[in-house]
């Protein structure tokens, strides 16, 4: 992984064996200052390994955070975003990325059009038909198992000019009238989409969208990189030793996922 | 002219400035009391009984003094309520064994709606426990009420022209003073006559009594307490009451329903309880014998125990267990169960002679027997009021009491801040009442789920779509959908 390996929201991902591609909807900050790039979480959870890679270069960019417990169980889940971490990258704001102010409350937008933003879309516009709504997802797990799990609070949208579905769609950012991120795209059949609010999301994690003052992740050196790379393995292995000891766990939050809490602490504490 | 028929009945005699909500009425239930509750304090501001920096104080902190409080916080009074114990709404808090519904009560009479349509302090039907909580939590978020617990008023006294002052245990210094005192309290310990008392609201387990076996239940007292703990023990099925909603559901705008407001509003006039009597046995008899109620005549009998249990109904004053204290529904089903076998009735008294448990001319060894006395709380007002101001209030307060339990006021009620107006097509009001409506239909279904659309709301169930799904939350209509599924490959 190099340091000056480029990011950027719209970027098409995939996972080393090339078996599934999606975008990086947006790019985060959280509280400890550690970067995240953000997609639709069911893809990035059926991929086999947890490198996250650019589709175009085959580039390791980022690790995908590790699922907690709860993706297992016949629970509600409630995050459809999934996100990976991006150890050590320029970030860059990319046009149309870089008109992006701020979040929107999804709350205020039924009724309204919203627009996703993709190279080949352009500023497509989608009507929101429902917010706070449920969408039950049925995929093969890894082991070749299938599941089914209900993701509530989404958002219902209807394509108004529905472009063609592409590959790798799922993860595009959709931003209202006022240029505002609303969501992440983790569905699309038809004329009818689904898409993850982000505010909660990132009200959650206490994190911020990045903008341009952070295109450059340059304060994270190369010894530090290593570090994060060596606790991320660490980790890892104690989520799984977490797992198997807590096989009756409850179902966490956010909060709760174990590597980048664990991982932001001990950096924090290194740095 | 209601208005003011409504705040004389609740103003306590020769004591200007104190009002009582009173325990009177016939049909006490969650929302008739948030309703009279509201009635009040809208007659109060009608009748120019309050302004809008008022002080007031609510003595009784149970769902009609939150109601209450609110409702002059939604004046813009200022507003403190005590309670003596430590919490607000403590009788219910843990009544978890109990499902309550908004107008299961008033059923056929009212339309069943699966939520309380009020402008604030909304709840739906379901475990009392988790709609103490609900309520509770919105009504601890108003500003302009605050609580004080394990503060028993004992004294009103007139201190100066339209002030009153108010004595405490422990005494607050110095000694508070209001413009309004209103008493929502009232409803005192339910007595076991020669038994120990089993409370209406505390956890019982009358279920795994008779799972264990070898029991006959006694139950004293036709009213709902009464009928409903019959109904618990004759029903495996019951869920807290929850079939109870769902036969109330299944049966509206049916001939049986029809004939059952018909008999109600009749008897409400001649008081003969034997057209009860026949409209009920009748009415049992067609659920088991017209195949239009074959559904319901099935999940009732399916429900029945198996076990060789005894129940005994009994009450003193009626010759059939159909007063019209009860509420319409609880009659049907018991009606249904008398006919199936399930319950034995017997006008008359339980008593304890000598060690004997005697009960309809049957005499029962007190080991193998459980009586529970459901003859209501006697009204309680500790020192507050006198004996004769007790009795004139409850002559006040017979007639209308049950008149004023349905919504008189003129619209929009006036809310607390930060309350949206009670407006069902208001998007914002919608969007606050989302997070109940989701608490509600998961009483139904728990993996349902209350999207805001244009329309109101979207609610989606994991498939099929329960046959009780409502078709209004809050007032904002309801879609009810499947949840939306996805394949990925």
């Amino acid at each position: 992984m190099s340091a000056d390996t480029l990011v950027f929201p719209g970027m098409l991902l995939s996972d080393q064996f090339g078996e599934s591609s999606y975008t990086v909807g947006a790019i985060i900050f959280d509280r400890n200052n550690v970067c995240y790039g953000l997609t639709a979480r069911h893809v990035l959870e059926k991929q086999r390994s947890n490198d996250v890679v650019d589709a175009f270069t085959g580039r390791v960019i980022g690790q995908r955070v590790v699922s907690d417990p709860q993706w297992d169980a016949q629970e509600p889940f409630h995050h459809a975003i999934g996100r990976f971490v991006i150890p050590s990258a320029s970030v860059k704001m990319a046009t149309p990325y870089k008109s992006v102010v701020g979040l929107a409350d999804p709350r205020e937008l039924v009724g309204s059009d919203i627009f996703w933003l993709s190279d080949s879309d352009g500023n497509a516009p989608a009507k929101v038909m429902a917010v706070g709504g449920a969408v039950s997802i049925n995929w093969r797990r890894r082991n070749g198992s299938s599941m089914s799990t209900t993701m509530s609070d989404v958002i219902k949208v209807e394509t108004l000019s529905a472009p063609v579905a592409g590959p790798g769609e799922l993860g595009t950012l959709l931003v209202d009238r006022s240029d505002r991120a609303v969501g992440l795209l983790i569905f699309r059949h038809g004329d009818t989409a689904f898409v993850a609010p982000l505010l909660p999301y990132l009200d959650e994690l206490k994190a911020k969208l990045a903008d341009d003052r952070h295109s450059a992740v340059s304060g994270v050196n190369r010894n530090l990189e290593s570090m994060r790379a060596d606790l991320l393995q660490v980790d890892h292995g104690m989520a799984r030793m977490k797992r198997e000891l807590q096989s009756s766990a409850d179902t966490p939050g956010l909060g709760d996922e174990e590597a980048p809490a664990d991982l932001d602490k001990l950096l924090a504490a290194a740095s | 002219m209601i208005a003011k028929q409504i705040v004389e009945a609740a103003s306590v005699p020769r004591r200007p400035g104190l009002y009582c909500l009173g325990p009177f009425p016939r049909r006490v239930s969650f929302s008739a009391q948030q309703y009279r509750a509201l009635n009040l304090v809208w007659a109060l501001h009608e009748e120019n009984r309050l302004k809008e920096d008022s002080e007031v104080a609510v003595i009784g902190a149970g769902l009609a003094g939150l109601t209450a409080a609110a409702a002059f916080a939604g004046y813009g009074c200022k507003v403190d309520l005590y309670d003596q114990t430590s919490a607000t709404m403590s009788k219910q808090r843990h009544t978890y064994h109990r499902m309550v519904h908004p107008s299961v009560n008033q059923w056929p009479e009212r339309e069943l709606s699966f939520t309380t349509e009020l402008p604030f302090l909304e709840w739906y039907a379901g475990a009392c426990s988790d709609i103490v909580q609900t309520v509770t939590d919105e009504f601890a978020k108003l500003p302009q009420v605050t609580f004080f617990s394990n503060h028993e008023a004992t004294d009103v006294v007139t201190v100066a022209t339209d002030r009153l002052g108010l004595y405490l245990e422990p005494a607050r210094t110095p000694r508070p003073s209001y413009d309004l005192v209103m008493l929502t309290i009232g409803f005192g310990e339910e007595g076991g006559g020669a038994f120990p008392p089993i409370d209406y609201w505390t956890a019982d387990s009358l279920e795994s009594l008779r799972e264990k076996g070898g029991i006959h239940f006694i139950v004293s007292g036709c009213g709902d307490g009464g009928l409903i703990d019959a109904l618990r023990l004759v029903h495996t099925n019951l869920r807290r009451g929850r079939l109870i909603f769902e036969t109330a559901a299944a049966l509206s705008g049916t001939p049986i329903a029809e004939a059952i407001k018909g008999a109600e509003r009749k008897v409400e006039v001649t008081l003969d309880l034997n057209t009860l009597k026949t409209t009920y046995e009748q009415c049992a008899a067609l659920l088991d014998e017209d195949s239009r109620y074959a559904d319901i005549a099935k999940s009732l009998s399916a429900s029945y125990v198996q076990k060789a249990t005894l129940v005994f109904l009994l009450d003193r004053r009626h010759e059939r267990p159909y007063s019209l204290r009860a509420a319409p529904i609880h009659k049907l089903m018991v009606a249904h169960a008398l006919r199936a076998g399930m319950i034995t009735y017997y006008q008359g008294e339980v008593t304890d002679q000598g060690g004997k448990i005697v009960a309809g001319g049957r005499t029962f060894d007190p080991h193998k027997c459980q009586v529970i006395v459901r003859h209501g709380a006697s009204a309680k007002f500790g020192r507050l009021l006198g004996e004769d101001e007790i009795l004139e209030l409850k002559n006040k307060q017979k007639a209308l009491a049950d008149h004023y339990a349905t919504k008189l006021w003129t619209d929009p009620y006036p809310v607390p801040r930060d309350y949206p107006a009670h407006d069902t097509r208001s998007k914002k009001f919608a969007e606050h009442r989302r997070k109940w409506a989701v608490r509600a239909v998961r009483q139904i279904s728990p993996d349902a789920n209350v999207a805001l659309t244009p329309d109101g709301y979207e609610v989606s169930f994991a498939p099929p779509i329960p046959a009780d799904a409502p078709d209004r939350l809050f007032g904002v209509s309801v879609k009810s959908i499947i949840t939306p599924q996805i394949e990925v490959s």
